[in-house]
């Protein structure tokens, strides 16, 4: 396969003329990375939309067998560029994303909101940076086995876990707000809670995948 | 005598004739001016040579060469005098010299972006040139925009897209580093309120493309205007050079005034209907522009009833795109006579040229009036246009002063950069799109006070690394780009949102029983919420519509230019203007079918206004004689000034409002001319500078009406909202020729 002498962009190119991204042989390209090279990201938002903050990233990653999350809090307007500047801190030496939707969402958001501070230098375009999208992963690997696909729906069919006192992705703009009328940390906590849980739910559902399609 | 004079003469031996005809004007032909061709390449001259264009025109010429040197050039040569390819040739050659340049092409209608998309396809395919281009609008597949984003050499949109994605300008950085030109065509489009929030449009987009170190040339094209450069200077706040030389040739044209006064009983309509089937039964391709879609259906309708034997077909928005190819395509290979269209026919879209053109109701500017002649003359040959008037004081008045036709004094388009709801909406999407490290937004604008205003309502906030928009929706959302304010009352259909209008808006379109236009539907209101900020609206097809009736109150608030005359003041400034709506009319075919009372809170707003503060003794003057009112000649004198307004000022009759004041507060008698819109929007300023012009206008208008004591031709206004009383029309002449 003279595709692979050329490396990880052409497998890449030469899958994407053929398969559709959520294809099986897309995960298997993660042979291509050490587990030290994969950055595991989830942010939580004021709204759906560029325009608006972020208020929280998490950001997971492994080093040997320990798996670390670190995460990001925009308490003000005022701390939200700091928190994308602490998380191009964790980019280099990463070679790809883990995210749950986050090929549409999470990583162009937050190349969109560096973009709106006219920097941080990133050592890359961060959407130009492989990708691998665990929420497409999972409808194709369960194909017509769920009715939903939501992180916290595969998490309960596929690793059979329900969160404690979590709140929903949809309230976080609520809890924020309440925290923005009246300073009370108990509001923040929910969120931090919710965007750990998130990227700890990636990891799993990643090593379910890995199961199934592989060993 | 040639056939076009026959078609003339055979007119007037129909039974619909009576002497309508008051003249024919001829307009000599011009021949065609050709220019060195500037050195093109290969693959450009293999175009042209597809096309059998040997050399290009004067113009053509001229704007390949500017646009090579680097100027910011507006072309204003006529319809079908191929500007197009006056910007598309150094457009392209760019390209072939630089495979990765971009190009933005800026449309203001859909059918437009199409025409450019095929017309661009056309010159890949004969020009062996390889380059990509596509439309990104609300109708683009999602997969298909984000190819365009990471290939497309030249994207089509239009400012409502534009103004929508500007925040995603991160998707958008391989297109925007390389972004060589800004294409802005059918620029006259973009005048008014429409103008002024495009103008701060596109100051948003170089203020996103400064983030990609890009500062791309602009290439505008448009009808002809008085003022391009000015126009296009301030739409977009670049130096800008004007071609205007039309090198284009055209054949002999006949312009035909035809007063429809002429034959009472028989209305305007029906006469349109009459000459459009006399002339393509006589086998001259027509196309006949009509003011409303409804008018180009009925028309249609009636010409099918009385002759079947010709087909005459409608065009008009609304009709589906295949629908629209598809006359255009019968238009311009000659198989179908006779079309009515609304102005969707009038902007660049190519239909080849036909032999007559019906002009009837006055299109609202000498500039609109050319686009739609200039449909006429098919390659040198002769071709007619007829003139119809609607009644109305300023229709009726060209008919009259056809010199205003003949001479091209065109209109100056206007915008304003100073409206405040204009500028901070605008400011705060600025803010939304690219943190911002000062409170100058804008080069050329003041935004300082603005920018305070959004931080001290925390809409933005001050951070250490600069402002920041702190709000928690997209303010793209509330900033409506055809309104001076942000919509604040919801228009619901089936309990969904139809579209968000502004106060003062929605109380002349979405008051109870209003029947409101949106997208060419017909809505009718059942009710207006202003506490809730809704109204709920049904949709149904109706064939009336309705009109508010308003007092008016104006408070001078400042005052920005004086100018001392003998024996009157004219002033510009800012006023208050305090609306009572007392009622609304139902009007079909322009009767009034009933009135009914309205009760609803007094609306004030703030705008610019010209006002004139007349002297005593201009008021002994009218006073001199006893049969004339001074109360009725100031208030019909108001409404001639009014009318003629827009033959300076690029607008609608419903752009000014009026109010005159035989005594003002200051116990002066006053007439008030001022912008109908929240913060002003330029019109009043311009007439300050052109205010003796238009006197003189005025009072040959007035004195030119053949009525004795006022009509809708001269002093009546549709619009007033004390059914035109009083009125005293000689009384107005005494006062305007003060006024001189």
């Amino acid at each position: 396969m003279s595709a692979l002498d050329n490396g990880l962009p052409a497998v890449r190119d030469m899958l994407a003329s053929r398969f559709s991204p959520s294809h099986r042989l897309f995960f298997l390209l993660l042979s291509f990375f050490k587990p030290e090279e994969l950055l595991f990201v989830d942010i939580e938002t004021k709204s759906l939309f560029i325009e608006t903050s972020i208020i929280e990233i998490g950001a997971g990653y492994f080093e040997g067998n320990k798996f670390t999350v670190k995460q990001f809090t925009a308490l003000t307007d005022s701390s939200e560029y700091l928190v994308l500047e602490e998380f191009a801190k964790l980019l280099p030496g990463k070679k790809a994303f883990v995210t749950f939707n986050g090929r549409t969402f999470d990583i162009p958001f937050i190349d969109g909101r560096m973009a709106y501070y006219g920097g941080p230098d990133t050592p890359a375009e961060i959407t130009s940076m492989h990708n691998f999208d665990i929420l497409h992963f999972s409808r194709c690997c369960y194909k017509r086995e769920f009715d939903s696909y939501s992180l916290k729906a595969m998490e309960a069919q596929v690793l059979g876990k329900e969160r404690d006192g979590d709140i929903d992705g949809a309230e976080v703009h609520i809890y924020f707000e309440n925290f923005l009328a009246t300073q009370n940390p108990e509001y923040i906590e929910p969120i931090v809670y919710h965007n750990r849980e998130d990227v700890f739910a990636m990891v799993q559902i990643m090593e379910r995948l890995l199961d199934r399609w592989i060993k | 005598m040639d056939k076009i004079e026959n078609l003339i003469e055979s007119i007037k031996s129909e039974k619909f004739y009576s002497g309508q005809i008051i003249s024919v004007l001829k307009l000599p032909k011009s021949i065609a001016h050709y220019s060195q061709t500037p050195e093109l390449s290969p693959s450009i001259m293999r175009y042209l040579k597809s096309q059998g264009i040997t050399s290009l025109y004067t113009h053509q010429a001229r704007a390949v060469s500017l646009i090579r040197q680097g100027k910011n050039v507006i072309i204003t040569t006529p319809t079908a005098s191929g500007k197009t390819l006056g910007f598309n040739i150094p457009v392209l050659e760019r390209i072939e010299k630089e495979k990765t340049a971009s190009a933005l092409y800026i449309y203001p209608a859909k059918a437009l972006s199409n025409d450019q998309l095929n017309i661009l396809n056309e010159m890949e395919m004969n020009s062996g040139l390889d380059f990509e281009c596509g439309i990104y609008d609300g109708d683009t597949d999602s997969q298909v925009k984000k190819t365009l984003r990471e290939k497309a050499n030249i994207i089509i949109t239009n400012p409502y897209e534009l103004h929508q994605v500007l925040p995603y300008h991160p998707r958008w950085r391989r297109f925007y580093t390389n972004l060589k030109y800004v294409v802005i065509d059918e620029a006259h489009r973009y005048k008014g309120v429409f103008g002024s929030n495009i103008a701060f449009l596109l100051r948003r987009l170089k203020r996103v493309l400064k983030l990609y170190g890009a500062a791309p040339q602009f290439i505008a094209s448009t009808a002809s205007i008085a003022n391009p450069v000015e126009f296009m200077e301030k739409l977009t706040g670049e130096k800008f050079e004007a071609v205007g030389e039309n090198g284009a040739p055209s054949g002999e044209k006949h312009l035909a005034l035809w007063d429809p006064s002429l034959f009472p009983g028989r209305s305007v309509n029906t006469q349109t209907k009459d000459i459009l089937l006399h002339s393509a039964k006589n086998n001259f391709q027509t196309l006949a522009f009509v003011s409303s879609r409804r008018l180009s259906e009925l028309i249609r309708k009636w010409a099918n009833q009385q002759d079947s034997s010709v087909e005459i077909l409608s065009y008009r928005a609304g009709y589906s795109p295949e629908m629209r190819r598809d006359i255009e395509a019968k238009l311009k290979n000659g198989s179908i006579k006779g079309v009515v269209s609304t102005n969707a026919l009038e902007l660049g879209i190519d239909i080849g040229k036909l032999d007559v053109i019906i002009i009837s109701g006055y299109p609202g500017t000498i500039s609109s009036f050319w686009q739609q002649a200039g449909r006429a003359g098919r390659k040198m040959q002769d071709s007619a246009i007829f003139y119809l008037p609607q009644e109305d004081a300023l229709q009726k008045y060209i008919l009259k002063h056809s010199d205003i036709l003949t001479s091209q004094n065109f209109e100056n388009a206007i915008i304003s950069l100073d409206n405040p709801n204009i500028i901070a909406g605008h400011v705060l999407c600025a803010i939304s799109e690219a943190m911002a490290e000062g409170t100058k937004i804008f080069d050329d604008i003041e935004t300082g006070p603005f920018v305070e205003t959004l931080i001290s309502g925390g809409m933005v906030v001050k951070t250490p690394r600069g402002l920041v928009y702190s709000g928690a929706k997209r303010p793209q959302d509330v900033v409506a780009l055809d309104d001076t304010g942000g919509g604040n009352i919801k228009i619901k259909v089936d309990g969904k949102i139809l579209e968000e209008i502004s106060v003062t808006r929605a109380y002349d379109e979405a008051h109870k029983g209003a029947v409101h236009l949106f997208n060419g539907d017909t809505y009718v209101i059942s009710e207006l919420n202003l506490d809730e900020g809704y109204a709920l609206a049904a949709k149904e097809d109706v064939d009336h519509y309705t009109e508010t009736m308003k007092d008016e109150d104006v408070k001078i608030l400042s005052v920005k230019k004086t100018k001392q005359h003998a024996n009157f003041t004219l002033n510009f400034g800012n006023v208050c203007v305090t609306e009572f709506y007392k009622g609304y009319r139902t009007k079909k075919s322009g009767k009034v079918i009933s009135t009914d009372p309205l009760a609803l809170p007094p609306l004030s707003f703030n705008t610019e206004a010209l006002w004139i503060t007349l002297d005593g003794s201009i008021n002994r003057a009218v006073k001199k004689s006893p049969s004339l009112d001074f109360d009725g000649a100031i208030h019909a004198a108001e409404h001639a000034l009014i009318a003629l307004s827009p033959l300076w000022a690029m607008c609608d009759r419903n752009d000014i409002g009026g109010r005159s004041y035989p005594v003002y507060e200051d116990g002066n008698s006053t007439i008030f001319i001022y912008d109908g819109y929240n913060g002003g929007i330029g019109i009043a300023d311009k007439l300050f500078d052109i205010f003796s012009s238009l006197v003189s206008n005025t009072i040959a208008l007035v004195t030119g009406c053949g009525c004795e004591n006022g009509c809708p031709y001269c002093v009546y206004s549709p619009k007033c909202g004390n059914g035109n009383n009083p009125i005293d029309k000689q009384g107005a002449v005494v006062i305007l020729k003060e006024l001189l």
